[in-house]
Formats: C-alpha cells, sequence, structure tokens
C-alpha cells in the first residue's frame, strides 16, 4: 500500500482525488499533534506483522467470495435466537414486577426503566448474532429454495 | 419460484437472482463473470487492500482487542460488498468506515456491559494482567530502538484517545488517521459536518491537554 506520507501522484484507493484530500488535510489542521499522531499511527500501520496481514488478505478474500454473508448454519438457529429474545422479555416483566409493589408512581417509572435497561443489556450478553437475518427472512428463504433448486437433478448450479 | 416454473420459463438461476436483486439496489454483488462484474470485483479488492491495515488500526484502538478488530473488519468488509458493491465508488470508503464505526461502537458498548454483568457475579469481566505474549514485542521488526521509542509513543496516544468519548475517538481517527474530508467523516458517522467539526476540535483539545507539551 502506499504510504500517504510519499506524496503526490494517484493513489490506489482514492485516486486522482488523493493529492486533494491530502492537501486539504493538511492545509486545515498543520497542528504538531496531529502530525505527530499521525506519523505514529502510520508507523503501526507499516509494522503489521505478517501473520496479521495475511489474516487481512484471507478476510478480504472471503469478503469478495461471499462466503461470509449471514447464513442460516441450521433451522434450529433463529428459533434459538427469538428463543432467547423472549426468555430476555421474560426476565425483563420478572423483574420489573419483583420491584412493582406500593412504590409511588414517579419511582415504578424508575423501575420501568431500569428494568428495560437491565433487559438490554442481558440481551446484549447473550447476544451472538445479530437479528439483521431475521428482517430479511424472506430472501433467506429464496436462498433456500434456490439451493434445493440446483441440488435437484437438472437444477442450475449458476448462482455464485 | 418454483423449480417447475423456473425450467418452463427457461430462466437460469443467475436470472433469478438478477431478478431478485434488481428491486433491492445494490442488494448482493452479482456473480455473473462478466467483464463488468469482473472490473467491479477488483476495483473492490484494490479499495479493501487499500483501506483494510488502517482500518484494521483504527478497529483495534477502538476496541483494544487486535482479534475483535479483525473480525469487525472482517465485517464491514462482507457488509460493503454484499449491500453497496453497486454503489459508486466514491461512496465505498464512507460507507466501509461507517459500517465499520458502527460495529466499533457496538463492540464497545456490549464490553461495557459484559464487564457491568460480570461483576454482578463478583468477577471484573477482565483479569486486568496483561498478557505477557501479546506485550512481547515483535522480533520481525525493525531497529529495537526505534521500535521501542515507536511502539511506546502508540501506546500513549491509544490509551489518550480510548478517553476520549465515542464520537470524539471516530472523529480523529476518521480525519487524521484515515484522511478522510469532513463531508466524507460526517457521511461516515452520520451526522453533519459541524458536528464533525465540533468533536474533531474537542478531540483535539483534549488531547493536547492529556498528552502534555511534549504533543504540541
Amino acid at each position: 500500500m502506499k504510504n500517504r506520507r510519499d506524496g503526490g501522484g494517484s493513489d490506489p484507493i482514492y485516486g486522482d482525488r488523493y493529492d486533494d484530500r491530502y492537501h486539504d488535510r493538511y492545509e486545515g489542521s498543520g497542528g504538531a499533534l496531529e502530525e505527530r499522531s499521525r506519523r505514529a499511527f502510520d508507523d503501526s500501520v507499516e509494522a503489521l506483522d505478517a501473520a496479521t496481514l495475511s489474516r487481512l488478505n484471507r478476510a478480504r478474500r472471503t469478503a469478495l467470495a461471499g462466503d461470509g454473508g449471514p447464513r442460516l448454519a441450521s433451522g434450529w438457529q433463529p428459533i434459538a435466537t427469538m428463543a432467547g429474545a423472549a426468555a430476555v422479555a421474560v426476565l425483563a416483566v420478572g423483574l420489573w414486577l419483583g420491584q412493582m409493589p406500593e412504590e409511588p408512581v414517579a419511582e415504578r417509572e424508575t423501575v420501568v426503566a431500569v428494568a428495560a435497561e437491565e433487559a438490554e443489556d442481558l440481551e446484549i450478553v447473550l447476544q451472538d448474532e445479530n437479528l439483521d437475518m431475521l428482517a430479511e427472512l424472506e430472501f433467506y428463504d429464496w436462498v433456500d429454495s434456490e439451493e434445493a433448486f440446483r441440488s435437484a437433478p437438472g437444477g442450475s448450479g449458476n448462482i455464485g | 419460484m418454483s423449480r417447475d416454473a423456473a425450467g418452463e420459463a427457461g430462466v437460469g438461476a443467475v436470472a433469478l437472482k438478477r431478478r431478485w436483486d434488481s428491486p433491492r439496489d445494490g442488494q448482493w454483488l452479482c456473480r455473473e463473470r462478466g467483464a463488468g462484474a469482473l472490473e467491479q470485483e477488483q476495483q473492490l479488492n484494490a479499495f479493501l487492500a487499500g483501506v483494510e491495515r488502517r482500518a484494521l488500526r483504527i478497529a483495534e484502538i477502538g476496541t483494544g482487542d487486535r482479534d475483535e478488530a479483525m473480525d469487525l473488519v472482517q465485517d464491514a468488509m462482507i457488509r460493503l460488498v454484499r449491500n453497496y458493491a453497486r454503489r459508486p465508488e466514491s461512496e465505498w470508503a464512507p460507507l466501509f468506515f461507517r459500517i465499520l464505526t458502527n460495529r466499533v461502537r457496538d463492540s464497545q458498548r456490549r464490553r461495557t456491559v459484559r464487564n457491568r454483568v460480570m461483576s454482578w457475579f463478583g468477577g471484573d469481566g477482565e483479569d486486568g494482567r496483561p498478557d505477557p505474549v501479546a506485550e512481547a514485542p515483535d522480533p520481525d521488526t525493525g531497529a529495537p530502538d526505534e521500535q521501542l521509542e515507536m511502539r511506546e509513543t502508540m501506546a500513549v496516544l491509544e490509551t489518550a484517545i480510548r478517553a476520549l468519548p465515542a464520537r470524539q475517538q471516530e472523529a480523529f481517527m476518521l480525519r487524521n488517521f484515515e484522511g478522510l474530508d469532513v463531508a466524507a467523516t460526517a457521511a461516515a458517522m452520520g451526522c453533519s459536518e459541524g458536528s464533525v467539526k465540533t468533536h474533531y476540535s474537542r478531540a483535539v483539545h483534549a488531547l493536547r491537554a492529556r498528552l502534555g507539551e511534549s504533543w504540541q
């Protein structure tokens, strides 16, 4: 990769915009702190070891091959995710009910807010997979049907 | 669509895929190995190869963990390729760093919560002791004195950056380390250009105060 401190010329990432960006940045800042921190950062980037660079290379190739997108590993994964979310909801209600008795309205509202926050925290802790895929179930269903189609005798295998 | 219907219409799986993609602009990188798709993949490869190392270090500073940073960078790559490959190339950098900074922020929040939950059970979430293997110098890189000085300088800087609020961290690293301009940084952070300038200015002032005269 081109070191940004090398100056002019086109950059593989930013193309001809590279010079403008470089110029604007230095014109806009120029403070010693910015310059020194940038130099330290660039040095640390250049010093990345071969194993790390190899991992980055593999990560990039995986991304470009489209092998790393969300997959339904099994039919149980979305069920387990939803069950976890349901358990969190039940726990939140339990926490809320457990702290409800004989408290003034203002305190109850505080308790509800705290319980909701705790439930959200627990959800984060329990959450191994994000729920993006739930928003695209229709698409995954379509993918499943396509895979079944491809694996069937006479099916086309043209999808990457 | 059933298999029979596809067969009767003489429509291959690639065409079906394209039809699925068409109303969902940029949903998936077209897998058809035509010249255009190949060129696009090469451009994406060049873009990702160009940003990946700095992205890793930015994520590592944000998370304090290289393995986690590696996962976040790979996730950002996957999402960029999957969702935004067809967007103009000029948008890739802000989109990529927007995905990455969101992931870093999620990671920071998750770590905070995890530590809080662990403290309920009497632990501190992390043992707090440095890993001697992780702390050991890399034997492959440069002159020892120079490397040591560089590591110490960067360690001081990273500690100071991590002490900043998340939005100031993002503004400082995207502007100063990645070199995005104000508009691209605003796009990456999902805020206005004025907010970027405010966050960046506050970050620089805070870092000056924290790092002392030697950094002025």
